[in-house]
């Protein structure tokens, strides 16, 4: 276990669990609209505009993961 | 007719990516060396990670970065494509002016759809500003131009091949004229002193930057001969004027003596030109794959605006700056801060319990506790918008312009086109959401009053 395999394992591992949430985030997103949708077609505008955005702000949560990955693969 | 059209296109798109997996990383991981490399991944420093690399007046007070430049670019774009749509206006509009109007009227009934009617109009050049500002860096970072696409490498590391012991540095910093100046000292008053060099030739420096040199003492020495070339006057070292210089492609760098025969000569890569900073020391032991040197080539000119984090960071503080005021303006001062310090309930709470009634005062007073630190928390996360806003913006930029050139580093021509098209959709959708979300928390900031009265 040198120094070198241990700042690999941390950036693949910061990456791949960090990324793991948003994923999931943005999938629940998905389903909740898609039911939505289903539910209330006519109601469409209003529910993608809401769409848009709660994914815009889960998605966020995961280029913070991959720019703390980025930043370890740099500097360590 | 389109299946012949059809047939012809596939044929293209074959033989670009036959040539194309020839020429890049694959083919010649596979081994097929046909075409120069002169496309390679750079390898981004962390100064160069967040921000730009200075293009002009490196040294002074605001270097001139070109992510700078390429912001300049984009606002100049901009005014010039809405200024000619709006030169001759007719009733019926031409193509221009019809695209610019459709653009506005779209524009207008988003942010009327989720601000309401008053406030749209309100909101209106804040947020149509952030979203084309925001669209067009995105869009014009696409072209050829903009860096680090069409450029070589920005840093290379140049590694030992074999483990020995570095035996000779061949490059040395060149001086090209007589009484070139090769180094700025300051003296203890203030006063820059320079030391210029008396013959052309290679040099040696002997001090480095921040290190005290007395008067008399060598600066630099002329390489072959001992002919040092002494400071003037005492003072610390400013700056070293000359760097080291990778003139030809595959030049010889250092030499490293494995114990086994000839010493091993070092080169630089192939194709690449910059400047040369060393990494080890005559006499030191190096292993393989250890670092001898790092190459830099001149920075692009022109680098995509979002990918600063500067600039970034200055939208999402302008936009949390623009929220905060459409809530005190629209709010009145007084009631916008008792939203975050919230103590009416906790005075109430505690006049109460100061005045007999102990149990109600008891319960007011910790809900007022409970509000204070609600009311704490929410702008805690006003704040945080700001980093949010800002790391959101320049992580989708960068990360797909690494995701472009790796694409092209792999298999040019082919395989950034589907990249491409998912840059043209991810900068569509940055600038729908960061004007989007400043827009929604407007209308949040200015609108719970008129929910609550």
């Amino acid at each position: 276990m040198n120094e070198e395999m241990i700042k690999f394992l941390a950036v693949g591992l910061t990456g791949s669990i960090g990324l793991l949430g948003p994923a999931l985030g943005l999938g629940l997103i998905g389903y909740a609209t898609v039911t939505a949708l289903g539910r209330n077609p006519e109601a469409r505008g209003a529910i993608l505009t809401n769409m848009i955005l709660v994914a815009a702000l889960t998605e966020a949560v995961g280029i913070y993961a991959l720019i703390v990955s980025i930043i370890l693969a740099m500097v360590a | 007719m389109s299946r012949r059209g059809c047939g012809l296109i596939g044929l293209v798109v074959l033989i670009l990516f036959i040539v194309g997996m020839a020429g890049g990383a694959i083919g010649r991981g596979m081994g097929i060396d046909l075409l120069p490399q002169v496309l390679g991944v750079p390898s981004l420093e962390i100064e160069s990670f967040f921000s730009g690399e200075p293009v002009f007046l490196t040294d002074g007070p605001f270097p001139i970065t070109n992510t700078y430049i390429a912001s300049w670019v984009t606002i100049i774009v901009a005014t010039l494509f809405c200024f000619a749509a709006t030169r001759k206006m007719k009733i019926i509009p031409g193509r221009l002016q019809g695209l610019v109007e459709m653009a506005m009227e779209m524009l207008i009934n988003f942010i009327e759809s989720v601000a309401g009617h008053k406030n749209g109009r309100r909101f209106l050049p804040m947020i149509a500003t952030i979203f084309i500002f925001v669209m067009f860096n995105a869009y014009l970072a696409l072209l050829p131009v903009y860096g680090p696409g069409i450029h070589v490498t920005l840093h290379d590391k140049i590694q030992a091949e074999e483990t020995g012991t570095v035996v000779e540095l061949m490059v040395h910093p060149i001086v090209e004229e007589k009484d070139e100046v090769i180094a700025l000292i300051e003296t203890a008053d203030g006063t820059r002193e320079k030391v210029k060099a008396p013959n052309t030739g290679e040099i040696e420096y002997s001090v480095e930057v921040d290190g005290y040199v007395e008067a008399g003492a060598p600066v630099a020495v002329m390489v072959g001969t001992t002919e040092n070339i002494t400071a003037p006057v005492s003072g610390t070292v400013v700056k070293l004027e000359l760097q080291r210089r990778i003139e030809e492609s595959e030049q010889p760098i250092a030499k490293i003596d494995t114990g086994a025969g000839e010493p091993v000569i070092v080169n630089s890569p192939k194709d690449k030109l910059g400047e040369l900073e060393y990494d080890v020391e005559v006499g030191q032991a190096v292993s393989a794959d250890d670092e001898v040197a790092v190459l830099t080539s001149a920075p692009p000119f022109l680098r995509s605006a979002s990918t600063d984090i500067n600039m970034t960071l200055a939208m999402a503080l302008l936009a949390v700056l623009f929220i905060e005021l459409m809530g005190l303006t629209g709010r009145g001062f007084k009631h916008y801060i008792s939203e975050y310090i919230n103590v009416g309930e906790l005075f109430r709470g505690l006049k109460l319990f100061f005045t007999g009634k102990i149990v109600d005062g008891l319960m007011a007073s910790v809900t007022g506790v409970i509000n204070v630190i609600i009311g704490g928390l929410e702008f805690i996360s006003h704040m945080t918008r700001m980093v949010s806003f800002a790391f959101r913006l320049f992580g989708n930029m960068t990360a797909g312009e690494i995701l472009v050139l790796s694409a092209t580093f792999l298999i040019p021509w082919i395989m950034a086109m589907p990249f491409y098209g998912l840059e043209l959709l991810i900068g569509f959708i940055q600038a729908l959401i960061f004007g989007g979300l400043t827009l929604v928390f407007a209308s949040i900031a200015v609108g719970h009053g008129s929910e609550e009265h």
